[in-house]
Formats: C-alpha cells, structure tokens, sequence
C-alpha cells in the first residue's frame, strides 16, 4: 500500500531541490548558447559568491552592499575566464580543449578560496526567509527558502525565453553561436556578445551562490563542484541550451533522486543521478527539450 | 573607391595571397575570377575584414581600413555575401532579414526596420510568403535572394559576393545577375568572384584573374573576352563557355 502523503512529500522535497539544479543548468546555458561551451567553471563561481558574500558580511557591509559587491566581483572574473579559458579555444572548434580550460580556472578558484577561507565549511546566514520558516501546502511544509529559489527558477526561465524568442538580443545571441563569421559580417560585434552572455551567466552563478548557501546552511570550497555536477545532469537531461529543459531537466532529477532516496536508499540519491546522465547519453544525448544541432553548411 | 596595396595573406605556411594590388572603380562590376583554392575567398574575407593581412593595405573612400574590426566595415558600407550561402539557417526568414538589419544601420534608422524588410518582400513575394519558415528550408536559389537581400538592407555602397551562382540552377543565376546590373544601375560597386570566367563576363565592367594568390591578368571586359576568345590562356581558368 502507498502512503500518498509521504510520497508527496518526496517529490515536493524532489522539486525544490531541483530547482536548485535548474538555477545551475540556467546558467549554464547562457554561456553555451554563444560559444557550445559549458562552462565546468560555473559550480565554482557559485561558492567563491556564496564566500565573496561571507566575507563582504563579515567586514560589516550590510546585504544589499555585500550582494552588490559579489556580483561586480564575479562579473570580473566571468570576463576574465572568457578572455583566459575560451576566447582562445573556440578558435578551434573542434578541440575539447575548453574543458580542461574551464575546469582548470574552476579548480584553480577552488583552491583559491581554500586559500583564503580555509577548507572546512563556514556558516551562511539566512537570507529574506529563516531556514524554520515555512508554509503548509497540501498538508505539506514547504520551505520558504527553497520556494524562493524554485521561483527564482521560473522567473529566470520566463525572462530567458521571452529575451531569446521576442528580442533583437536574443536573435543576436542565437546568431552568434551558429555563424560567428556570419554575425560579425552582420554587423554584430560577435566578441561583445560572447563577452556579455559570460558576465550574464556569472550574474546567475552570483544570484545561485546567494539563494543556494542558505539552504544548505554552511559553504566550503568544494560546495559549488559537487552540486555543479548534478545541474550538469539537470541541463543534459533537459537538453543543453534549452530554457524549459533546464527547468523540467532539474524537476525530474530532483524528484527522481528523492523518490530513489524514500523508497530505496538515501546514498543511492546522487547515484541515481548519474545513471541517468549515462542513459540520457545514450539513448537521448539531445535531452528532452534540446533541438538536434543543426547542420550548419 | 577601394585601393589594395600589396597585399599578402598567410595561413600557416600556406601564402593564400602575394602581393595583391588592385584599384576598384566606383560603381562598377569587378570580376575575380580563379580555380578553386586562387585564393578568391580570402581575398574578399580580407576586404570585409574576416581575415587579418599579414601585409599590405586597403583603403576604402580614401580611409585606411585594414586595421578596422569587420562589424564596424559594415557600418562603413561594405557588404559581404559570403561563400556557400551562409543563412542563420535556424532562424526564420523574418528574424534573418531583422539581424542583417538591424545591427548595421546607426540607431536612429532602427525603427524603419519592418517598411525596410517590407520591401524586401514586395521586391520578392516569395521571402514575404515563407517570412516564418526556417531559412535553413527555402531552396537554394530563394536562400541565394534572402542572403543578397539582408546584405542590401544595410545599403552598402561596396557589394562583395563570393561565388553567388555556386550550385544554382542556370534561371536562377540569370535572376542573382539582374538584381546585380540593377544595383550597379543604382550606384552600387560590386566585386563578384566566380570560377567560370565566362559566367563572370556577362556582366561584369573589369575583371582580375586570380592564379595561387597573384593577378596574372587584369583588364576590362572586351579584353578578357578576347584573351577567352584567342584561346591564349589556358582554358582551366576559363572555361570554353561563349560568352
Ligand atoms: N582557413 C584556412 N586555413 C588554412 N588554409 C586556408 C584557409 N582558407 C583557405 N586556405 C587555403 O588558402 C588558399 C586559398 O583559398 P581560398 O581563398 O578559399 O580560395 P578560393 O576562394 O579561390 O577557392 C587555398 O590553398 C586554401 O587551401
Ligand atoms: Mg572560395
């Protein structure tokens, strides 16, 4: 017999966590839109905003300077990853050589960070909602912080589609990562725009850092790696570069995983994620919402 | 109208370009005619700014443009037409009309973007009737006109087109090469590069042929075509095709 309740639970708690995912693989696409590369620095940028916040705190600075702070910061280093790690790789588009670079400039900021702030893990406050604060729905509690970032989520989801279907800047980001040559003859100033999708991306890695740390309560330099791997799973699964994908493809992971942690083992949950990114690969490699490439000559 | 100087493109140790030099007359058709690998794309990629010279200068209405990024030559009036009908193939007709118009006119011409498109599709209803369809969809031939089309709304005084009647049937070619003689009759200068000469000639005012990156031969039409005619040069380069 199946308790409804509990496995209600389940998938509201599956849902909230994958929106968290989603947040990640959002940002992912932005940058993979304008160059086919993803970024393997992005779970990174997230910790070094969620500690870039800890420490703008910790100086004094209240949120809204600490939030501001951040984000500048990471805009910085989003520009300069693009400039170091990806400018002069997709050159040549054929070589994978912009994953060792993106994972190298995320490791290196890992590290950093272990440098500044040490290795163990350090207290995040709350932010806007308390980590007790919650709302019953359906006879659930639902945390209000997760709910936030599940909003966010879906705001961020509207405003990408509506900028990438509706505006003049979104057939431009479109254009450039199908034909940068053909772009630039275009007009479009095909660098600016590879530029600006990085400090766009950052910006989403800054506002992930700010929402994501609260959850879990505390932030050590490895935090941004480990759940960076599970909104990479999110966005295949939801197909890479595809908006609702990266929202649906972060939902099903998040359920999926706490359904397998109910009904099964909790230590299967992230292991669960990873068979679906070897199925995904096999059987979909296009996920549920990505378009086939398409044929360029 | 455009003054190349010497002119010397290198990839790798490939010399794509030696020492190219060539003065083009305003208003008028300009024929770069080669084999394949003369050297004809990069020699219009240069002057669009694609490709960086490893020597050499261009200038452009009395104005060094050599060292001038490509988008900003567009806004100077230079459109190119490249090779291989390129098409955002996975946008609509509308949306690629829409780019090639919008970034290259200065702000304030912006909001004429639908009247300017709008005549594009009066011009050709068959655009107009397919504006929600894929580019990636229309026929070669309808491809070849989008492509032109989005190249003229930024309204260049310098038309480069690079192989326009590659792999287009016969009728359509005679269409693309109207719509060329009926821009020159509007001011426009245009540099066409084809491989069969004899295509070239019809309507072309000056022609260069182009041999492993050098001019081997430069001249105006009535000349080419008696180089074509008298069989004096090899026929690879020119096809026997009457002219
Ligand atoms: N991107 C490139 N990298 C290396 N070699 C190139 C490149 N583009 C063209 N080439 C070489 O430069 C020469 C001229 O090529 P191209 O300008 O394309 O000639 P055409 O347009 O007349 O066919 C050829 O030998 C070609 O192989
Ligand atoms: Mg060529």
């Amino acid at each position: 017999m199946i308790d409804f309740q509990f496995m209600l639970e389940l998938i509201f708690m599956g849902i909230c966590v994958g929106s968290v995912y989603s947040l990640i693989a959002h940002g992912f696409n932005i940058t993979f839109w304008t160059t086919k590369v993803v970024n393997f620095a992005h779970g990174p940028f997230l910790m070094f905003c969620s500690m870039l916040i800890l420490m703008f705190l910790s100086i004094g600075f209240p949120w809204i300077v600490a939030i501001l702070l951040e984000m500048f910061s990471i805009s910085i280093i989003g520009v300069i990853l693009e400039r170091v790690s990806v400018r002069p790789l997709v050159k040549s588009p054929t070589s994978m050589g912009w994953i060792v670079a993106t994972l190298g400039v995320g490791l290196f900021l890992q590290a950093l960070a272990t440098k500044i702030w040490g290795a163990q893990a350090l207290a995040f406050p709350a932010f806007i909602f308390e980590s007790t604060d919650y709302v019953p729905i359906l006879g659930i509690s639902m945390s209000l912080q997760y709910l936030l970032v599940l909003g966010t989520g879906l705001g961020i989801m509207l405003i990408m589609e509506l900028v990438m279907k509706k505006t003049i800047w979104g057939k431009a980001m479109k254009a450039v990562s199908f034909d940068p040559d053909l772009a630039s003859v275009m007009g479009i100033k095909s660098k600016s725009v590879v530029t600006i999708s990085f400090i766009l991306s950052a910006l989403l890695a800054g506002v992930a850092g700010l929402l994501i740390a609260p959850i879990y309560g505390n932030v050590a330099p490895d935090f941004g790696m480990n759940i960076m791997v599970l909104g990479f799973v999110a966005a295949v699964l939801g197909g890479m570069g595809s908006s609702k994908g990266a929202l649906i493809g972060g939902m099903t992971l998040g359920v999926i995983e706490k359904l397998v942690g109910g009904y099964i083992s909790t230590s299967a949950e992230h292991g669960v994620a990873f068979a679906i990114l070897i199925l995904i690969l096999a059987i979909k490699p296009e996920g549920l919402f990505g378009i086939k490439a398409v044929q360029k000559v | 109208m455009l003054e190349i100087k010497n002119l010397q493109v290198n990839y790798g140790p490939i010399n794509a370009l030696k020492e190219v030099t060539m003065t083009i007359e305003k208003n008028k058709i300009n024929a770069i005619i080669g084999v394949n690998g003369a050297g004809k794309s990069t020699l219009l990629n240069t002057i669009s700014g694609l490709v960086d010279p490893d020597q050499g200068e261009i200038s452009y209405k009395g104005r060094q443009i050599q060292n001038i990024p490509v988008e900003k030559r567009v806004k100077l009036g230079i459109g190119h037409v490249m090779e291989g009908r390129r098409l955002f193939k996975d946008q609509s007709v509308h949306d690629n009309l829409l780019i090639g118009f919008y970034f290259r006119n200065p702000k304030e011409k912006r909001r004429n973007a639908l009247l300017k498109i709008n005549e594009i599709y009066k011009q050709f209803p068959i655009l107009g009737n397919k504006q929600n369809q894929m580019a990636g969809t229309l026929s070669g031939g309808q491809q070849q006109i989008l492509i032109i089309s989005a190249a003229l709304l930024s309204e260049p005084d310098l038309l480069l087109l690079d192989e326009p009647s590659l792999g287009l049937a016969p009728i359509i070619i005679d269409e693309v090469y109207q719509l060329l003689e009926e821009l020159k009759s509007k001011g426009m200068t245009i540099i066409i590069s084809e491989q069969m000469a004899a295509l070239a000639l019809r309507i072309s005012d000056v022609g260069y042929i182009l041999e492993r990156g050098q001019v081997v031969k430069k001249g105006d039409r009535s000349y080419l075509k008696s180089l074509l005619d008298s069989d004096g040069l090899s026929s690879v380069y020119l096809g026997k095709a009457k002219v």
